[in-house]
């Protein structure tokens, strides 16, 4: 009876509490920078073994990760993404509320501009350049980290 | 009255004999010596049995006798009926004050807790998967996989 009570007790204390996705706190977000090849051996590396699912879905078969960024970020925060190539995509936190946070994306390189909410544990893979010569630029972003 | 038929009548308790037997009794004792020896012993043993009943019952502490028997009686039990549910209710409630209070209190305070949650969420719950894209002259595709969405850009000239 009393570890009953202990965890109702507990529940009510979990739901006044502040949600981590909670308005207005930080969310971390990892960042990733990839360059997609439809030539070459297929595979998909080590460190990019999470994203498998999400890769294996395009026409490129190979996969280089090219750069990697923590970012901790609040609503209306844009972070700049810098390419190799010497382009710049912009990532703004645009919401984050509990179970899902919303991106909106936007790359000069591919002219196109994404608005994207996904929630914990999804993340967006955008091609940001127009592909050149069998390849294209890509960011990976996760909300959580 | 001989002594056969007094010997029976000796150890009788006050009141216990009817007056034709008290009085025969009575005429038998003052006539008879042995059964007067007799009598006396009987007394004196009875004397000694009592004292001996008293001294033991002394010595043992029968304050909480009563108190202990009570409490091994159920409650319905001594008030004649059986309880009914309402009544075990009432009694567990008694005994169990703080329990009762916490019990009225708990659902007050998670109403006020789901209150504060949606208000804080702005009431909308969890979120779905929403993409929206534009682009200026590349088509865009969006491909919903189980990971999240790919968003691929074509080489057509025509937005999206």
């Amino acid at each position: 009876m009393r570890r009953t009570w202990t965890a109702a007790w507990m529940a009510v204390a979990v739901l006044v509490c502040q949600p981590a996705w909670a308005a207005d706190a930080p969310v971390p977000v990892r960042i990733r920078v990839l360059q997609g090849f439809r030539q070459g051996a297929p595979g998909v590396p080590p460190g990019l073994e999470d994203l498998r699912g999400q890769l294996s879905a395009t026409a490129y078969v190979r996969w280089e990760q090219a750069g990697e960024m923590q970012a901790s970020m609040v609503p209306g925060k844009t972070q700049p993404v810098s390419l190799p190539t010497g382009g710049t995509v912009s990532v703004k936190l645009v919401e984050a509320r509990q179970g899902a946070a919303t991106f909106e994306v936007s790359a000069p390189g591919s002219r196109t501009q994404s608005r994207v909410t996904v929630p914990p544990g999804k993340r967006i893979v955008q091609q940001v350049s127009a592909e050149q010569g069998g390849s294209a630029w890509f960011v990976t972003i996760k909300a959580g980290g | 009255m001989r002594c056969a038929g007094a010997a029976p009548l000796l150890g009788s308790l006050p009141g216990e004999l009817d007056p034709t037997e008290g009085a025969l009794l009575g005429a038998h004792l003052a006539t008879c010596e042995a059964c007067r020896a007799r009598l006396s012993d009987i007394e004196a043993l009875s004397g000694l049995v009592q004292d001996g009943l008293r001294t033991e019952a002394a010595r043992r502490d029968l304050s909480t006798f009563a108190d202990g028997v009570m409490a091994r009686i159920p409650a319905s039990a001594w008030r004649g009926a059986p309880a009914g549910p309402l009544e075990r209710l009432r009694a567990f409630l008694r005994r169990h004050r703080v329990l009762a209070a916490a019990s009225a209190v708990a659902p007050a305070l998670a109403a006020l807790a789901l209150y504060l949650y949606i208000g804080r969420t702005g009431g909308t719950g969890p979120s779905e998967l929403s993409v929206e894209v534009t682009s200026e002259d590349l088509a865009a595709i969006v491909l919903d996989t189980i990971d999240g969405p790919v968003i691929l850009v074509g080489e057509s000239s025509e937005g999206t």
